[in-house]
C-alpha cells in the first residue's frame, strides 16, 4: 500500500495548480477583470433580490391587505337555534345583538360566541356560519342539581348550583322544576365580579344527589336542604360529612365515601320505621362503617 | 434532461497554439464551437523557454476561442508533447491465490498493482497508464474474472515527462485562471483523432509530424503498445532549406510548402526555380535559379532521418503482421509530397495521409489533429481523467455553477 501511494503521488494530477495567481498577461488581466465583473453582478443581483424579499415583506407586514375569502354572502335571514336545556331562540334574540340587514361576513363569530358564554346558565357555544344566510348557533347548558337561597333586604334572590359547583343565576326554567331542587346550606359563597366562584363540595355532595335520583327517587323528593361539614379536608375520612334535612328525617348523616351503601341502608331503615308506623324521624346516622342509628322525633 | 460540459482542448505547439472550445452532450455527442489558433512563441520541441511569451499566446488563443465559440471555458484538456515524454512498458504478475485456482479482484488488483509500482526518477512524473490485456498462464483473456489458472500477468504502457516541463505547462494555463482538468500526449490525442476502433484492433501506426517534433504511437489488438516523440519536426526541414539553399527563414518556409517533396521525383527534379530576394516582387539583383533536386535532396534527407530514428525506436515493436492497418500520416508536415512513399519504404508499412479538407476549415486539417483529438480522446474515456472525478470544495461547486 505503501508503495502504491507513492507511486500515485508521481502523477501528474498531484502537481499542485494555482489558479488565482496574478495574471501576468493582458488577456488573463482581461479575463479576471470579466470575472470579477460577472461575480459582482451576480452578487448585486442575488443582494438585490434578497432587499426585495424583506422590503415587500416588511411592507406587506405594514400594510394589511385585506383578503375577501367569503365570495357572494346575502343578508341574514335565519338563525338556527338549539339547545340541551331550557334556553329560548327569543333569549338569544335579546342577547346576540345582531341588526337587521347584516350579512354572515358582518358577525363576528368569536365574539358573539364570548358574549353568549359570558352567561352564567350557559356552559360551551358552537357558532357557524352556514352560507350563504344562515347563522347556527348550538348551545350547551350548565344542568342545576341544587339551589341556594341569598337574602336581598326584605325579599330573597334564589340562585341555582350546578354539579361541578357553578353558582347561576337561572334564566327560563319552569317554577315546578325549581321547587324539586332541594338547598344548599352553606356560608362558603364568595362573590368575584359580577360572579361568584365555584362551590368546591358540590363535586363530592353530587354522587349522593345523582344516585339517589337515579335510584331512590321517592326518598330523593321529600330532600328540602343539604349541608355539609369539612368537605374542603383533604382527608375524608375523618370528620367530613353531608347532611340531609328532609320532609320525613330531621337529619340524616352521610360520610362522603361509598353513597350506594349509605343509601341502601338508609332505604333500609325507612321502609322498616314507616311500616312500623313510624312517619317521622329525628336522625339517620349513616356515617358508621357497619351500622345505622336511627333516632326518634316527635312533631 | 441532457447535461452540457464544455471544454477547450489546448495544444502549445512550437508553431502555433490551437485552442478548440467543444461541448460534450450527455457524455456521447461532441459539437466544436469555437477555435482559437496564435502563433507560437517561448516554445522550442514542446518545451517552454520563454514563460511570458508562451502565457501571451495561449492566453490570447483561449480569449480568441471563447470568443468565437461565445461561451466561457470551465474545463481544460492539455496536450502533451515534447522529446522529455517516455514510454516504458512495465509487465506486473501474481499467483492466482485462492484454493480453486480461479481468478479474483483480488488477483487482478495485485497484477495491476504489481505493473503500476515501478520507481521513476526524482524529477519525472507520469501522464498516462494505458492497461493492456491480462494474461492467464500465458494466454490472453480480456477478462479473467473467475477463470481458472495458476499465474496471471498484465502489461502497462506508462507514459511519464519531466515534471518542471509538465509544470511549466500547468502554470500556464493557471495564469489565466483555469484548471488543467485532464492532460493527454499528443501523441495519443492524435491516434484518437486519426484511428478508428477497426484500425486500432488490426494494428496500426500513427505519426503526427508537427513543427518541432514527431509523436508517434503504435496500437496493436487495440491497445496502445508504444508511444514517443522525437525532436524532429517540419522546423527542422525549413532549417535544413535555409542553410542548405542559403536562404532566409521565410523563403525556407515558402520554398517547402510549394516546391518541397520527400522523394527525389524524377519527373521534374531538373526544373529549375528562381531563389529571389523578395518572392512576392520581381527579380532583383542577386536573384538566382536552382534545380529542383536539389531541394527534394535536403527534405529526403531529413524526412528518412525522422522516419530512421522512429524506426529504431519501434524496434521489435515494428513488425507489419501485427499492423495490419498501416500507417496513418498527420500533422502539418505530412503536408509534404511524396512523405507517405518515404515513411513507407523506411518502415515497411503501407502508408497514407489523413485526408486534407479543401475548404478553410481548422478542423479538418491535419495540424488539429492533436487538438481535435484531445476532445475526441475526452468523449471516449470519460472517466480517466485524473482530476475530473475529484471532489470540489463549496466555492469550487459554486463558481461552476455560476461560471465565473
Amino acid at each position: 500500500m505503501r508503495r502504491l501511494n507513492k507511486v500515485k503521488e508521481k502523477h501528474w494530477s498531484n502537481i499542485k495548480q494555482d489558479v488565482g495567481r496574478k495574471p501576468i498577461t493582458f488577456a488573463a488581466f482581461r479575463r479576471k477583470i470579466f470575472k470579477s465583473c460577472k461575480f459582482g453582478i451576480i452578487l448585486a443581483l442575488i443582494a438585490g433580490f434578497f432587499t426585495f424579499l424583506v422590503s415587500g415583506f416588511y411592507y406587506v407586514r405594514g400594510h394589511p391587505i385585506d383578503v375577501n375569502l367569503s365570495g357572494p354572502v346575502e343578508p341574514i335571514q335565519s338563525i338556527r337555534f338549539h339547545s340541551d336545556g331550557v334556553l329560548s331562540p327569543e333569549w338569544l334574540k335579546n342577547v346576540h345583538g345582531i341588526q337587521r340587514g347584516d350579512s354572515l361576513m358582518d358577525v363576528d363569530i368569536f365574539s358573539l360566541k364570548r358574549k353568549l358564554e359570558s352567561f352564567g346558565q350557559v356552559d360551551q357555544v358552537e357558532v357557524q356560519r352556514h352560507f350563504p344566510s344562515t347563522l347556527k348557533v348550538t348551545i350547551k347548558e350548565l344542568e342545576p342539581v341544587m339551589r341556594v337561597r341569598l337574602s336581598r333586604g326584605s325579599g330573597f334572590q334564589d340562585l341555582l348550583i350546578a354539579s361541578e359547583g357553578q353558582v347561576f343565576n337561572g334564566f327560563d326554567y319552569p317554577k315546578s322544576f325549581l321547587s324539586k331542587l332541594p338547598f344548599l346550606a352553606t356560608d362558603s359563597l364568595v362573590k368575584e365580579g359580577n360572579q361568584y366562584q365555584n362551590i368546591k363540595e358540590i363535586q363530592q355532595i353530587y354522587p349522593l344527589i345523582e344516585h339517589a335520583k337515579r335510584n331512590y327517587s321517592k326518598i330523593y323528593s321529600t330532600w328540602r336542604v343539604i349541608s355539609y361539614k369539612n368537605l374542603a379536608e383533604t382527608d375524608l375520612g375523618i370528620g367530613a360529612f353531608v347532611y340531609v334535612r328532609s320532609s320525613i328525617v330531621d337529619k340524616i348523616i352521610f360520610r362522603p365515601l361509598d353513597y350506594k351503601v349509605q343509601m341502601s341502608r338508609l332505604s333500609v331503615a325507612l321502609k322498616t320505621t314507616i311500616e312500623s308506623g313510624i312517619n317521622y324521624l329525628g336522625v339517620v346516622d349513616l356515617s358508621l362503617k357497619n351500622t345505622a342509628i336511627l333516632e326518634l322525633a316527635s312533631r | 434532461m441532457s447535461t452540457v460540459s464544455t471544454y477547450a482542448a489546448i495544444e502549445i505547439g512550437t508553431s502555433k497554439v490551437v485552442v478548440l472550445i467543444g461541448e460534450i452532450l450527455d457524455g456521447k455527442t461532441l459539437n466544436l464551437l469555437g477555435v482559437g489558433v496564435q502563433k507560437s512563441k517561448g516554445v522550442r520541441k514542446g518545451k517552454i523557454v520563454d514563460f511570458r511569451a508562451a502565457s501571451h499566446c495561449t492566453h490570447t488563443a483561449i480569449l480568441e476561442a471563447e470568443a468565437a465559440a461565445g461561451v466561457k471555458v470551465n474545463f481544460v484538456f492539455l496536450s502533451q508533447t515534447g522529446a522529455h515524454l517516455v514510454s516504458n512498458f512495465n509487465k506486473g504478475s501474481t499467483l492466482v491465490r485462492s484454493s480453486d485456482n480461479r481468478v479474483t479482484k483480488e488477483d487482478m488488483k495485485r497484477a495491476i498493482s504489481d505493473a503500476k509500482s515501478k520507481q521513476l526518477h526524482a524529477n519525472r512524473v507520469y501522464i498516462h497508464y494505458v492497461q493492456n490485456p491480462f494474461y492467464l498462464d500465458g494466454a490472453r483473456v480480456e477478462d479473467p474474472f473467475d477463470c481458472q489458472g495458476d499465474r496471471l500477468e498484465v502489461g502497462y504502457l506508462s507514459i511519464h515527462g519531466d515534471e518542471r516541463t509538465i509544470k511549466d505547462h500547468i502554470h500556464v494555463i493557471n495564469g489565466i485562471g483555469l484548471h488543467v482538468e485532464d492532460m493527454i500526449v499528443a501523441s495519443v490525442a492524435s491516434g484518437a483523432s486519426v484511428a478508428d476502433d477497426s484500425e486500432k484492433k488490426m494494428g496500426v501506426l500513427v505519426i503526427d509530424i508537427g513543427s518541432g517534433t514527431t509523436d508517434y504511437v503504435l496500437y496493436r489488438d487495440g491497445y496502445i503498445v508504444k508511444t514517443g516523440a522525437v525532436p524532429i519536426g517540419g522546423d527542422h526541414i525549413t532549417n535544413d532549406l535555409r542553410f542548405g539553399l542559403r536562404v532566409d527563414h521565410e523563403n525556407a518556409e515558402m520554398i517547402k510548402k510549394t516546391y518541397g517533396k520527400a522523394i527525389i521525383d524524377p519527373s521534374d527534379y531538373d526544373e529549375k526555380i528562381w531563389l529571389r530576394a523578395d518572392p512576392e516582387g520581381g527579380l532583383t539583383i542577386g536573384d538566382r535559379q536552382i534545380r529542383k533536386r536539389g531541394i527534394y535532396q535536403i527534405v529526403n534527407a531529413r524526412v528518412d532521418e525522422l522516419f530512421t530514428i522512429i524506426q529504431d525506436e519501434l524496434g521489435g515493436f515494428l513488425d507489419p503482421k501485427h499492423i495490419g492497418a498501416g500507417l496513418i500520416l498527420t500533422g502539418g508536415s505530412s503536408r509534404l509530397d511524396g512523405i507517405e512513399k518515404v515513411a513507407g519504404s523506411c518502415l515497411g508499412l503501407v502508408a497514407t495521409k489523413t485526408p486534407i479538407s479543401s475548404s478553410a476549415d481548422p478542423i479538418n486539417s491535419p495540424e488539429n489533429s492533436t487538438v481535435v483529438g484531445l476532445l475526441t480522446y475526452a468523449l471516449k474515456h470519460p472517466n480517466e481523467g485524473k482530476t475530473r472525478g475529484k471532489k470540489k470544495s463549496l466555492m469550487g461547486k459554486l463558481s461552476t455553477i455560476l461560471s465565473f
